[in-house]
């Protein structure tokens, strides 16, 4: 239903998928703008063929009712952690999960996950990390993207063999997780080099990726990898040409439409966070300015145009933001004032932007921010 | 005749098909031939034995349109088609009146004219909807009186051409497009639309076919009369092999309509087809029996509107056939007896060597294998004098929680005379488009590497009846949706939510993909179920992409996608010697939890626009297994 009330919401987490938003309040409450998954049903009358998903610029409570610890926006369905632990799915679940299929906005149950921490929703392939740091994979099991063998092609959710994971991230087909101790694996498709193994086979067990140092955050775009060091580089690998990765002629290094192994990419100061989307990515600095590069066809860089950067490239007039999320083609922050947005609105992800909104767009006036304050 | 029921017996004594009788208009397979097929003698070929003993041709072929100094411009109009069709009894015709094409001042005809077009020449069809107007549409969006029926488009199947749509152009003008929303199309009673195709240079040489693709009435018009060969020619059809040997195009079709003889005339008139149930209760039709008491029946198919046509060739002549399947379900499992068909397209794409289909009946059973939209080229050379059938074989359509096999059935006879031309099969490996080179790892790295995952799933409308008499799984939830539909109508001046919650509580997620509507346009129920076209993918020009398309049923779906082809690489996970084509069976027998797949690969070259996935099983189409495709700018 609608979102009324006038008064200032305080966001603790912001997550874009495909082609929706989601935004979790201080509250548990979770927001939602857009497409499938969101909480919101497509307008039923809608052309079949259309490109543009809905009429309704105002973001919906999913499911009002629940309180949720963590939620992840994915290809047209939603994960979400209610309060008590259990892990929830929202959206056009296509093929379900033990011959159950679902095709609402009403949450159902993901049996086989207890006391989740963190969920992540990527394109039929999906993951949770439980209290104990155990990884738990489910979905479509091509080219090794679960990271473990299954019984079905469809697989219920079962842990890999895993150190103690802290985060984890979900491309096309693979997946990146990032243990406890600042090490990654990566498992999967690895159409583009986004493994950083120095090839392109898909591998169907975790393998290791050295960067040389702790690894503190990690992102996954469609087939390109960004990792984020303790001390403050950003590396990044896989698909890159639109430069999502970087061209970086000062350090002699050609422009590639791949790499397969981990490079450094320069940032004019350190970064504290990181996102990538279809060919993009996005890096929040520490003065929380926003840097982006890659891919522009919808705008989703921010900077006015839709000209492809090859290298980070700030977004003026933009500060004080501290988180970033991105969707397929589109990017939320959370800002001084304001849950901003720019990028892809075919779907109305953003509220009441332009289908192609090339410069950052408020969704919603948010309380001030304490940055401070832990979630 | 032995009886009336041929298509049971699988092998049958060729002698138990007797010669034709009737002096048809003979029409040279020579391009030169602007014969149409004469109105009336769209019947069957079958008869008493002539009196000579000579046999005699009965293979027609449409009126062909061929591109002059690299232009191809035509006029063809929708209209209802009143003729006689043979069904399931060769020799026994019955009225209809079908949704059909005329082209330029001729009447309409069984098919749209045969277009013939080359690499650089540009195709231009006026289309002119001179059908009624379409009946009113219910409340619901009822299966029963479905959408717009006689609203429509077109849609060349395969060809790789602009999908775009040109508003500045005076009047404006279309390509391959056909993501026309609820209120477009062309209209009925006189709208009509340009449509224009530029084709590559390097375009393929290979056979294409047009047909509607106005959503939701799809499956109406195509599985009528509404369709037509598209031949691209290029090089290989100058090799000198290839020129000389005599070219025949098959436009397979089944047209369905209500037969007036059984009794079950779906509420409508004897040899109509105006209510969609038609050919949802009964996707794969009526008329030809399945040798299995419980299985389905299947559509009695016509060759260029004849059935069982006689075709003749001499002993050592090479014959190239072009095969084109319109059916808007069936497949087709060819065969011809005691002779192999050495195919060289896959669809309209050309091979550099012959995939080989030696005569199935008497082997595995695995014939050519043309699923619905699927086309082919062959070359074959007459054997010793005798007459052989060319078969379509039983073909397992679904496997698993459903089951069932689509009868064999007779297509047409060849008779093969004494000859003593010496003909030369062409030199493989044939030299094919450049167009088609295989995608690397490499090219796929280097463009993205994106990967899908595309489900075929139809929840509840799955798969189609396993008993003749028991209405099929399709049918029954169309029962169900508008028993839902009905209930919710009534309800709808006491509470809309009763109505959706009756909605929700018959159909629960049985009908997911149908996208039933509602009675009002915007309710405020949260949960509804979903179609599939909530998914649309935005793909990036000059991408080169993988995707896996699932399929979670027991039925064997169709996929195409519209515009540009599909390099196969893989079966259910399993790397295969690849080929390309644009309308690919999925595997029969899978389910949610172990789906099959196939595995393809793309390049979204040339053309930025909106376009289509697809089922080419058009009912399902219509029904929502559907998702919009837009190639973004880079």
């Amino acid at each position: 239903m609608p979102v009324s009330r006038p008064s200032r919401h305080e966001i603790a987490a912001i997550s874009a998928g495909k082609d929706h938003t989601l935004a979790r309040l201080r509250t548990g409450e979770v927001l939602g703008w857009g497409g499938a998954g969101s909480g919101r049903m497509s307008t039923p009358d809608r052309d079949i063929c259309s490109p543009f998903r809905t009429t309704d610029a105002k973001p919906v409570y999913v499911a009002k009712s629940s309180r949720y610890a963590d939620v992840s926006a994915g290809y047209g369905v939603s994960l979400g952690i209610s309060d008590t632990r259990q892990t929830l799915i929202w959206g056009f679940c296509q093929v379900g999960l033990d011959g159950k299929r679902g095709f609402t906005e009403e949450p159902s149950l993901v049996d086989g996950i207890s006391n989740a921490s963190k969920v992540v929703a990527g394109q039929l392939l999906h993951a949770a990390i439980d209290q104990s740091g155990d990884l738990y994979t489910w979905g479509m099991s091509t080219d090794g993207a679960l990271g473990r063998t299954a019984a079905t092609i469809n697989a219920r959710p079962g842990v890999v063999r895993l150190p103690a994971t802290q985060a984890i991230a979900i491309g096309d087909a693979f997946m990146v997780a990032l243990s406890t101790e600042g090490h990654l694996h990566a498992w999967g498709s690895n159409s583009a080099g986004q493994l950083g193994l120095g090839h392109l086979e898909s591998a169907t067990s975790p393998q290791s990726i050295s960067l040389g140092s702790r690894v503190k955050a990690i992102a996954a775009g469609s087939t390109h990898v960004l990792a984020l060091t303790a001390s403050g580089q950003v590396f990044g690998w896989g698909s890159n040409h639109f430069g999502q990765v970087s061209f970086n002629q000062r350090k002699g290094r050609s422009a590639q439409a791949f790499m397969s192994e981990p490079v450094p990419i320069d940032l004019p100061e350190p970064t504290s966070a990181l996102a990538a989307g279809m060919h993009y990515s996005v890096a929040l600095g520490r003065s929380g300015r926003v840097y982006t590069w890659g891919w522009n066809g919808f705008g989703q860089l921010g900077h006015g145009d839709l000209e492809a950067r090859d290298a980070p490239t700030v977004i003026r007039h933009l500060s004080g933001v501290r988180a970033i999320a991105a969707g397929e083609a589109h990017v939320v922050a959370t800002g001084e004032s304001d849950l901003l947005g720019w990028g892809c609105n075919e779907s109305g992800q953003l509220g009441s932007a332009n289908p192609r909104q090339m410069s950052p767009h408020a969704l919603l006036a948010i309380a001030g921010g304490d940055r401070a304050r832990p979630d | 005749m032995r009886s009336s029921r041929l298509q049971e017996a699988i092998v049958p004594d060729p002698t138990d098909i007797e010669p034709a009788r009737r002096q048809f208009l003979r029409v040279s397979a020579a391009m030169a031939s602007t014969t149409l097929i004469p109105p009336g003698l769209g019947g069957c070929s079958e008869g008493p034995p002539e009196k000579s003993g000579k046999p005699q041709e009965t293979f027609v072929q449409p009126m062909v349109l061929e591109a002059r100094d690299g232009l191809l411009d035509l006029t063809l109009r929708a209209s209802y088609f009143e003729t006689r069709l043979a069904g399931s009894i060769a020799r026994k015709s019955q009225a209809v009146s079908l949704r059909a094409y005329a082209c330029n001042e001729h009447g309409p005809g069984v098919s749209g004219p045969t277009l013939v077009v080359a690499g650089g020449d540009q195709l231009r069809i006026r289309v002119v909807n001179n059908l009624p107007v379409n009946p009113p549409l219910r409340w619901f969006r009822d299966p029963t009186n479905y959408i717009s029926p006689n609203t429509t488009n077109l849609h060349t199947h395969g060809l790789h051409v602009s999908p775009n749509f040109y508003p500045e152009r005076t009047p404006p003008e279309y390509g391959d497009h056909v993501v026309d929303s609820r209120s477009g199309g062309i209209q009925p009673r006189g709208d009509s639309r340009q449509y224009v195709y530029d084709i590559p240079e390097n375009h393929p040489a290979g056979p294409f076919y047009y047909h509607p693709q106005y959503h939701g009435s799809s499956a109406l018009q195509t599985g009528s009369l509404m369709c037509g060969a598209l031949m691209v020619r290029g090089p290989m059809d100058r090799l000198p092999e290839m020129a000389r040997a005599r070219e025949l195009i098959f436009l397979f079709q089944a047209p369905y309509y209500s037969a007036g003889d059984s009794g079950d005339t779906d509420g409508v008139k004897a040899g109509t087809l105006e209510n969609f149930a038609q050919i949802a209760v009964h996707p794969t039709g009526h008329g030809v029996r399945s040798a299995h008491a419980d299985g389905p029946e299947s559509q009695p198919v016509l060759i260029n509107g004849v059935r069982h046509p006689t075709i003749v060739m001499q002993t050592g002549e090479v014959h190239r056939w072009r095969l084109i399947n319109t059916q808007i379900f069936n497949a087709l499992n060819l065969s011809l007896d005691d002779h192999t068909l050495l195919e060289y397209t896959t669809d309209g794409w050309e091979r550099a060597s012959w995939r080989e289909h030696p005569d199935a009946a008497r082997r595995d059973g695995k014939g050519l294998m043309l699923g619905p939209g699927n086309r082919a080229s062959v070359l074959l050379r007459g054997g010793a004098p005798g007459t052989y059938l060319l078969r379509s074989l039983p073909l397992e359509l679904a496997r698993g929680r459903q089951s069932a096999t689509l009868p064999g059935q007779i297509l047409a006879r060849i008779v093969v005379v004494e000859g003593t031309a010496a003909f030369d099969l062409p030199q493989t490996p044939l030299s094919v488009s450049e167009f088609l080179n295989p995608i690397t790892d490499h090219e796929l790295a280097s463009a993205g590497g994106r990967k899908r995952s595309i489900v075929f799933d139809m929840v509840g409308n799955e798969a189609i009846g396993a008993t003749r008499n028991a209405r099929s799984a399709l049918g029954a939830a169309f029962a169900q949706a508008t028993t839902a539909a009905s209930t919710a109508k009534e309800s709808v001046g006491q509470s809309i939510a009763v109505a959706m919650a009756a909605l929700s509580r018959l159909t629960g997620v049985a009908v997911g993909n149908t996208d039933v509507r509602p009675p009002v346009a915007s309710p405020t129920h949260n949960y509804q179920v979903q179609p599939a076209n909530v998914i649309g993918h935005n793909v990036i020009l000059d991408a080169v992409e993988e995707w896996t398309v699932f399929n979670c049923n027991s039925i064997g779906h169709s996929i195409h996608i519209h515009v540009n082809p599909m390099y196969v690489i893989k079966v259910n996970g399993a790397p295969i010697d690849p080929y390309w084509c644009d309308t690919l069976s999925l595997p029969a027998g899978g389910t949610p939890e172990i789906p099959t797949s196939a595995t393809i690969r793309m390049r979204f070259k040339d053309f930025a626009g909106p376009h289509i996935l697809q089922s080419q099983m058009l009912q399902y189409a219509d029904l929502g297994l559907i998702q919009r495709i837009t190639v973004v700018p880079a």
